[in-house]
């Protein structure tokens, strides 16, 4: 009944989140703003000797899809915590559901959030002429990729928050780690421009798997042992994050 | 229905155990209570059984099923209302029972009558539509209670039904928990701190204070473990001396009080006993002025069983902060307390009497100085970080003074003189006077 009892708390959240109309406007804007703001900014970086693409814009496009996910999951645990303090939590639990439904409906709400702004700003990029992938399978594993970065990530702040207990804190290492986070893999840069250190923390750095295969398959020539490399990390990371996460919060049920 | 044996849980890091070797059973159909202050162990005992916690030892079947080895058949045959309303603002009723009925796997048009026949029984079929935010308290507990009956469970879990609700959503309440006892045949398992929703309420109220089951028995039956009844007389003239050696010679009298308004009485059972009292005393020609017939509350029984009265009993939850104010909290917690200050006692009163009216004195209006220091009301605000205290109590004397200056010319409405000037404005030296104003005047005349 795993599926089941997700779908259903699955449903609920979908169903709350579009009737917060302030989501559905800034939720949608925001990222579009990003990518117009920031491929203006740096569009100059694109006349840098060896960059990989012919403008800034269509290197910046998995990057921004990638932040979207980093900023949009990382309150992901915010919620958790106000649902535990309602006893929402309490009323699911004396419920017959699957125990994993609890907090898998949960990030696969906050992964499809995300992934309504990924399409919009597909679109988007298409209308403004990005290279964009012909390939609609492409487009598909390269949307994938985020998607399932975006479960990682929300199930990584779902646990934290179990383990923090408060909301303050969790903002606050939300916001310590989403910037590093991002400017330690190639959102925002190719990797090879980068100073060695921070070439080395993209190395462990499961964001920048996600950029990379986001990146391979989204604009350009797709290519598909570097889609499946960072494909693999980033669903070996949210299958990872998910497990402790659910760990956490059974043992955190006493 | 319930049955209880040893159960104990200790929370991690906690020195006490919440629950510390509660035994108890409870019969279909039955309505239960678990009586206690704040922090007896009565929600955590709830939560064991209704599976949310795991017990450290002892065993708890529910319905037939041991709550940890067969949690899932023991959820599919409760319903659990928390004390904090688990249901969703941001859905509608119908939405919120259709909900909850898909995790208690109920499916089509059994789940649509269940949700229609859920409505219906709690008054709620016309808001269904309405989203759960514009609901009353009353009626988000209603919601509440029926997403927990939609799976038509055998036993119903309340912790703190009542509680935050007004009196009459109360009463309310009370006779929905006792409808739905009769109508559905539903055993009820019930928590609450008030003593008269255990005793209206409840078949049977178990006592429990400080983990421990102190005692258990319909409330009758605790009340009777008392001396039981008492019955006051009064009387008029010398009726009351010829009295007292009749009624400790009845045979009903459990114990006589000779009291100064009259004689108390202490009977089994009152309400046959007064008859039989009045007639006793008919027959001698006494003549009674007035008789009140009390029956001991169930706060008299928690006093008999604990020594003191709930209504006493400190609340001590921890609350959220203590995790990061270490052992000290509830020494910070205390400090939330007005203690008075280096002026003040913690009545209010000055430590220094005679500094104090001499001070009150000045300003002319004795009234003044406790409303201009400001802070004698709200301590609990100031007092309330000990570590600002030093620096609170440093502007506290700033305020007084700052204060006692901004008062001066209202507490004193006339004029007082000053070094130079006496009362109706002449100078008090007229010479030193003269020779300043003719240096003004020169100045000014440059």
């Amino acid at each position: 009944m795993f599926a089941a009892d997700t779908y259903h708390l699955f449903a609920k959240y979908m169903r709350i989140t579009w009737r917060m109309p302030m989501w559905t406007l800034f939720g949608l804007a925001q990222p579009l703003i990003w990518l117009l703001i920031f491929s203006d900014l740096f569009s100059k970086m694109a006349t840098l000797q060896g960059w990989p693409t012919t403008s800034y814009a269509n290197f910046f496009l998995p990057g921004v899809m990638v932040m979207t996910v980093l900023f949009g999951s990382a309150w992901a645990g915010v919620s958790l915590l106000r649902e535990i303090n309602f006893g929402m939590v309490d009323k699911m639990m004396v419920t017959p559901i699957h125990r994993g439904s609890v907090l898998f409906s949960r990030v696969l709400h906050s992964a499809a959030t995300v992934m309504v702004q990924c399409v919009v700003l597909l679109v988007v990029a298409f209308v403004m002429g990005l290279d964009l992938n012909g390939n609609l399978l492409h487009l598909a594993a390269g949307l994938l990729s985020v998607w399932v970065l975006g479960i990682g990530f929300a199930a990584l702040s779902n646990g934290i928050a179990i383990v923090l207990r408060r909301e303050e804190p969790l903002v606050i290492v939300g916001n310590f780690l989403t910037l590093p986070l991002m400017f330690f893999s190639s959102a925002m840069m190719p990797v090879k421009y980068m100073p060695e250190w921070i070439q080395w923390c993209a190395v462990v750095n499961p964001i920048n798997y996600a950029v990379e295969a986001a990146r391979t398959m989204l604009v350009g020539k797709a290519d598909w042992a570097v889609f499946g490399q960072g494909f693999a990390v980033v669903f070996g990371f949210a299958l990872a994050a998910f497990v402790w996460a659910n760990f956490t919060f059974m043992r955190s049920r006493g | 229905m319930i049955r209880v044996e040893r159960l104990v849980k200790v929370y991690g890091g906690a020195e006490r155990p919440s629950v510390d070797g509660i035994s108890f059973q409870v019969g279909a159909g039955e309505v239960f209570a678990f009586l206690g202050p704040n922090g007896a162990g009565k929600s955590t005992t709830a939560k064991v059984l209704t599976t949310l916690m795991k017990p450290t030892s002892g065993r708890a079947t529910v319905a037939g099923h041991d709550v940890v080895k067969d949690s899932r058949k023991v959820r599919e045959s409760i319903g659990y209302v928390a004390q904090s309303t688990g249901i969703d603002y941001f859905m509608t009723g119908r939405e919120n029972l259709t909900l909850i009925g898909h995790l208690y796997h109920l499916k089509g048009n059994h789940l649509t009558e269940r949700v229609d026949t859920m409505l219906a029984y709690f008054g709620l079929s016309d808001v269904a539509d309405q989203m759960v935010s514009a609901y009353s308290g009353g009626m988000q507990r209603k919601l509440d209670i029926a997403t927990a009956l939609l799976h038509q469970p055998k036993v119903l879990f309340l912790d703190e039904p009542t509680l935050g609700l007004d009196a009459q959503s109360r009463i309310d309440l009370w006779d929905y928990v006792r409808k739905l006892n009769t109508d559905l045949g539903v055993t009820v398992f019930l928590t609450t701190h008030y003593l008269d929703e255990a005793d209206k309420l409840a078949h049977r109220v178990g006592i429990i204070d400080q983990g421990v089951l102190q005692a258990v028995g319909t409330p009758s039956e605790l009340k009777d473990m008392l001396k039981g009844d008492s019955i006051a007389l009064t009387f008029e003239g010398d009726a009351k001396a010829r009295a007292l050696p009749l009624l400790t010679a009845a045979p009903f009298a459990k114990e006589v009080l000779d009291e100064e308004e009259g004689i108390r009485v202490y009977v089994d059972n009152g309400g046959e006993t007064v008859a039989e009292l009045i007639s006793l005393l008919a027959r001698e020609d006494i003549r009674i002025q007035a008789v009140t017939l009390a029956r001991p509350t169930l706060d008299d029984v928690f006093i008999k069983f604990t020594g003191r009265s709930m209504d006493k009993v400190e609340e001590k939850v921890r609350p959220w902060w203590a995790q990061w104010a270490g052992d000290n909290w509830e020494q910070a917690q205390a400090q939330g307390d007005w203690k008075g200050n280096k002026w003040m006692n913690a009545d209010g009163t000055p430590k220094d009497k005679e500094s104090f009216e001499a001070w009150t004195q000045s300003q002319g209006d004795p009234e003044a100085p406790a409303e201009a220091s400001g802070f004698s009301g709200n301590g609990r605000a100031h007092a309330s970080d000990d570590v600002e205290d030093d620096v609170s109590e440093a502007n506290r004397d700033e305020t007084k003074k700052d204060e006692a200056k901004k008062d001066a010319p209202a507490g004193n409405t006339g004029w007082a003189g000053n070094e130079w000037v006496n009362p109706d404005g002449s100078p008090k030296d007229p010479e030193a006077m003269a020779k300043w104003l003719k240096e003004t005047a020169s100045k000014g005349s440059k």
